[in-house]
């Protein structure tokens, strides 16, 4: 193969990454709205701060509205949201033990850790996509609580990388008092 | 062996009236719509209450809809969700097929817990005879 095949060929191929990356975005973002600067969300109560040169995005009206997705990069995700704890997992712990399960069962590390100023858990699950999952179980009144999760899905390349951006989105999330 | 609380008896109780209709008139089980009011409303949420908000639906900016009543609320849903979710044959369907026009994000967490708000809903109908 000459050098102007080659480079004809890597142009293709880098090419052809990039409208992979840009399809992969397109498809999980199809239907969603652009968030700039900070997402806010008076129902669940809680709020954040978009880090800088991350894409974040939400659900469009009428649809329900449970938080936001950053994009890091392709199959590279933070996802933040809260729902009702309608299946009535009852505790951080047992909300955790689900997404752990989810996860897909590499190995699992879990710490105590505060999101919003309030106690949850942290878990690191190893894997091909590793997770870093931290969960809040939050009772609202006697018979209604908030799950409050925030995903980070990523690399072992990026795990690191991600991590710090992951850690920048736990230091700009706050609580608010839920609508009622 | 579960107990059956007021506060889900009253639930189930008021909604089930509302989405049966919807559902048969949509052909899927009843139970999928259920599970998604009681995800989006909670089994007790006195500010959905009083906005009849069943489902959780927004306005731009992210306030919830009031409507004029939970009749009310459950006809704009088949208006805006209907066509989409019609025939549904499981809760993995119904969720993809409004995951298509943009209902929820890709959260990781979504499926699995609206499949355990199924399941919640199913277990709890049982132990309180409803349905």
């Amino acid at each position: 193969m000459t050098l102007g095949a080659m480079l004809a060929f890597a142009a293709a191929l880098g090419g052809a990454r990039a409208q992979g990356a840009s399809a992969w975005t397109a498809e999980q973002t199809d239907h969603l709205v652009k968030v700039e600067g900070q997402y806010s969300n008076r129902h669940y109560g809680f709020r954040l701060s978009i880090p800088a040169g991350v894409s974040a995005w939400r659900t469009a009206p009428p649809n329900p509205d449970h938080g936001v997705m950053l994009i890091l990069g392709e199959h590279r995700t933070i996802d933040v949201s809260a729902a009702y704890d309608a299946a009535l997992y009852g505790s951080t712990a047992a909300l955790m033990d689900r997404r752990v399960r989810d996860a897909g069962g590499g190995p699992v590390k879990r710490f105590t850790v505060q999101l919003g100023g309030a106690p949850a858990e942290e878990a690191v699950v190893g894997g091909a996509a590793p997770e870093t999952v931290v969960a809040q179980w939050r009772a609202v009144t006697p018979e209604n609580a908030i799950n409050y999760l925030v995903v980070l899905v990523t690399t072992p390349a990026e795990q690191k990388a991600d991590g710090a951006v992951l850690a920048a989105v736990l230091a700009g999330y706050h609580h608010m008092a839920p609508e009622r | 062996m579960t107990g059956c609380p007021a506060y889900i008896s009253t639930m189930l109780n008021r909604l089930l009236p509302l989405v049966g209709p919807m559902a048969r008139q949509l052909d899927f089980d009843e139970n999928f719509l259920l599970a998604l009011s009681i995800r989006e409303h909670g089994w007790q949420d006195t500010h959905n209450d009083k906005l009849h908000n069943l489902f959780g639906t927004t306005h731009a900016g992210g306030n919830n809809l009031g409507y004029a009543s939970d009749q009310e609320a459950c006809t704009s849903w088949v208006q805006h969700y209907g066509g989409v979710t019609r025939g549904s044959r499981d809760m993995d369907g119904f969720l993809r097929r409004l995951r298509s026009i943009g209902y929820n994000t890709k959260s990781p967490a979504y499926d699995s817990d609206s499949k355990d708000v199924y399941d919640t809903v199913v277990k709890y109908k049982k132990a309180c005879g409803v349905g």
